[in-house]
């Protein structure tokens, strides 16, 4: 069983892997970066390292210096999170060559996979249904054009390394093709640092069904139901729940045995996703797989009972998957949302500053995948993620006034966020009745805007809080709430 | 005490006054009357005579950061007698010459140049934030002034990137 891990993440996964870590009785270790060094993840490992300066090209992306503070500390394996390197094959192929366990695939299953149109290829060879598409990368504005005409409008270009909605862009007519091509490229480069993209037939209106799957390195294999993550703002999944309303068992089961065949064709082993498209007349097509631990697995932690951090451990250390098919089983339904940085009086761009009030919602089946604490400052250098808030509740209705509670329940000053936006989503009347898709944010909410109907209570009490402040409360006691993260501090160490 | 403040570009005239635990607020010609209970130091109750609130209020200079009814605010003050403040002010009229940057980032490109006729919501250049491409747009129809930024640039929040006529 491995012994230390190296932790080459931040936010709330680090935290969410330093806390698997504790459970397993692990040594873990992080790494920060100059604008950091006071993250939660930092103060809850057992050791922490800075890594580099802010940008993440430095730092968290840096593969030498990620291996030398590897070999330094003595850990035996390296857990990526999701982001940065991830789903770096170089990075993986390092590791592999420095005798250091990569928690994930090998590096010859992520090459593949990490390949959107190398994957397609192979995948649709073991029989598995692919989107309509093109099957090399894209030379010139010209074969764009021809195979776009092919194809017929709309179509999706997407960047061929990418992920989170990243370099991609739907085009609706012709005229758009070549600025839509130079930005995705542009974007893909600054994400993937690889600006080779593709073209695929555009689907309207479909279900994005995702299957997790869980595989050993002696081919055991096994799916632990979906997630479907339909409801998108800018291609980025912003609520995710399981089961989804469209699957049937016969259906569920069936996108399983194909997501196994997918595994089966790429070699691929640990923890993974394969992503589906599902259209009006519920046939599914495979779309690619992400070859990490996702964002939103806590979704099926929630219904399966399983720790899929805990396995991914497990099965890097060699273990066999103590798992068998016939005894998962989904239980109830889960939902999560996910909470961004993000200003929604201003078209949801990225919001910065300091969190100064934090009151997260708790109470039974509610979870916080969270590393915030009042006095953290929200930075421009990495993706506005704040915290997950993910539900569980007998039936999805009970999930559903679960998480509406659970929002209502939760305060964050001094950063703008989305919260009341994921309140109106999961209380949309289509959301409740299942008809979800993944245009349903563009079609229900094209121009949302906050109520905001208590400025002028907001105002009086604001006066009021300023008249009262000096004299009701002294300073010292003010403060005390501030410093909250530091009664989780364990051992620490600066270097 | 007579003060004005401004939530999310809005202006509201505020007077105040105190006796024992009940405060008159009057603002905008709306008189409010509230008697308030502290229950942490940033958590107050608020009750008026058909309503009650529960407000959770942090202080910074110049501004509060205010949560009421699953509603969250940034209360800011005006203090006329500072030119900065008075330009902050002149700036939440939508007639504005001046389109500021809404968050820090950097310029990847921009689309209009000096003397172009601008119309609104048309898109003016692309700032690159937290690893994502965001459009800024014209807030109103115009002709392009000065432009402050090329491509590439680093900028902050709040800096003028197109003065328009």
């Amino acid at each position: 069983m491995i012994k230390k891990i190296l932790i080459a993440n931040r936010g709330e996964i680090a935290v969410r892997v330093i806390n698997a870590c504790r459970e397993l009785g692990i040594q873990s270790v992080a790494v920060y970066s100059e604008v950091d060094h006071n993250a939660l993840h930092v103060l809850m490992a057992d050791e922490a390292y800075e890594i580099g300066p802010a940008n993440a090209a430095a730092s968290y992306l840096n593969i030498d210096r990620m291996i030398d503070i590897a070999r330094k500390t003595g850990v035996d394996a390296i857990h990526p999170g999701y982001g940065f390197l991830a789903e770096n094959p170089l990075f993986v192929e390092r590791c592999e060559q420095e005798d250091l366990i990569f928690i994930g695939p090998g590096s010859k299953a992520m090459m593949l996979v990490g390949d959107k149109i190398r994957s397609r290829v192979t995948v649709a060879k073991a029989g598995v249904p692919v989107i309509p598409g093109m099957t090399q990368p894209l030379v010139s504005v010209e074969d764009l054009m021809k195979n776009a005409d092919q194809l017929g409008y709309p179509v999706l270009l997407k960047a061929s390394a990418g992920g989170g909605g990243k370099g991609m862009r739907i085009v609706q007519k012709k005229a758009d093709l070549a600025a839509a091509l130079e930005s995705a490229k542009r974007e893909a480069m600054a994400a993937f640092g690889d600006d080779s993209v593709y073209l695929e037939k555009y689907m309207s209106s479909p279900r994005h069904v995702e299957i997790q799957i869980l595989a050993d390195q002696h081919g055991h294999m096994v799916y632990l139901g979906e997630r479907e993550c339909s409801i998108q703002r800018r291609h980025q999944k912003i609520i995710e729940e399981s089961p989804s309303t469209a699957l049937t068992p016969e259906l569920r089961a069936q996108m399983g045995e194909t997501a196994l065949k997918v595994v089966q064709a790429t070699g691929y082993t640990n923890a993974g996703t394969v992503e589906f498209l599902i259209d009006r007349n519920n046939d599914f097509y495979f779309l690619e797989v992400n070859a990490r631990l996702q964002v939103e697995h806590p979704v099926t932690e929630m219904v399966s009972g399983i720790d899929l951090v805990k396995q991914q451990i497990r099965i890097a250390s060699g273990e066999l998957l103590d798992l068998k098919q016939n005894e998962i089983v989904s239980r109830g339904h889960a939902i999560e949302c996910r909470i961004y940085a993000e200003d929604p009086e201003q078209n949801f761009l990225p919001s910065t500053g300091r969190i100064v009030y934090l009151q997260q919602p708790s109470g039974p089946w509610v979870r916080n995948d969270s590393s915030l604490f009042p006095g953290l400052d929200i930075s421009i250098h990495y993706d506005p993620i704040l915290a997950k808030l993910i539900v569980w509740g007998e039936t999805r209705d009970d999930a559903i006034a679960r998480l509406i509670a659970a929002i209502d329940d939760y305060v964050i000053l001094g950063v703008k966020h989305q919260l009341p936006f994921l309140k109106d989503v999961v209380n949309h009347k289509d959301f409740r009745e299942g008809r979800t898709s993944t245009d349903f944010i563009e079609s229900h909410y094209h121009d949302w805007k906050p109520v905001h109907g208590l400025k002028k209570i907001a105002v009086a009490a604001a006066v009021i809080q300023e008249m009262n402040a000096e004299h009701d409360f002294p300073q010292r006691q003010r403060q005390r709430d501030l410093y909250n993260p530091w009664t989780q501090l364990g051992y620490w160490e600066l270097v | 005490m007579h003060v004005k403040y401004t939530v999310s570009g809005e202006i509201f005239h505020v007077s105040v006054n105190k006796s024992d635990n009940v405060y008159t607020v009057k603002i905008n010609d709306d008189e409010m009357i509230f008697e308030y209970r502290m229950i942490d130091p940033h958590k107050m109750m608020l009750r008026s005579p058909d309503a009650s609130y529960k407000a959770i209020v942090t202080t910074e200079p110049g501004a509060s950061h205010v949560h009421v009814n699953h509603q969250s605010f940034k209360v800011e003050k005006i203090i006329q007698s500072k030119s900065s403040d008075f330009k902050k002010e002149h700036l939440l009229v939508d007639e504005s010459p001046i389109i500021t940057t809404p968050m820090p980032g950097k310029v990847l490109k921009v689309f209009v140049k000096e003397g172009d006729e601008i119309r609104t919501k048309q898109s003016l250049l692309i700032l690159e934030a937290m690893k994502m491409e965001n459009n800024i747009t014209a807030p109103r129809d115009g002709i392009v002034k000065r432009i402050n930024f090329s491509e590439g640039d680093l900028v902050e929040a709040g800096q003028t990137l197109i003065e328009l006529e």
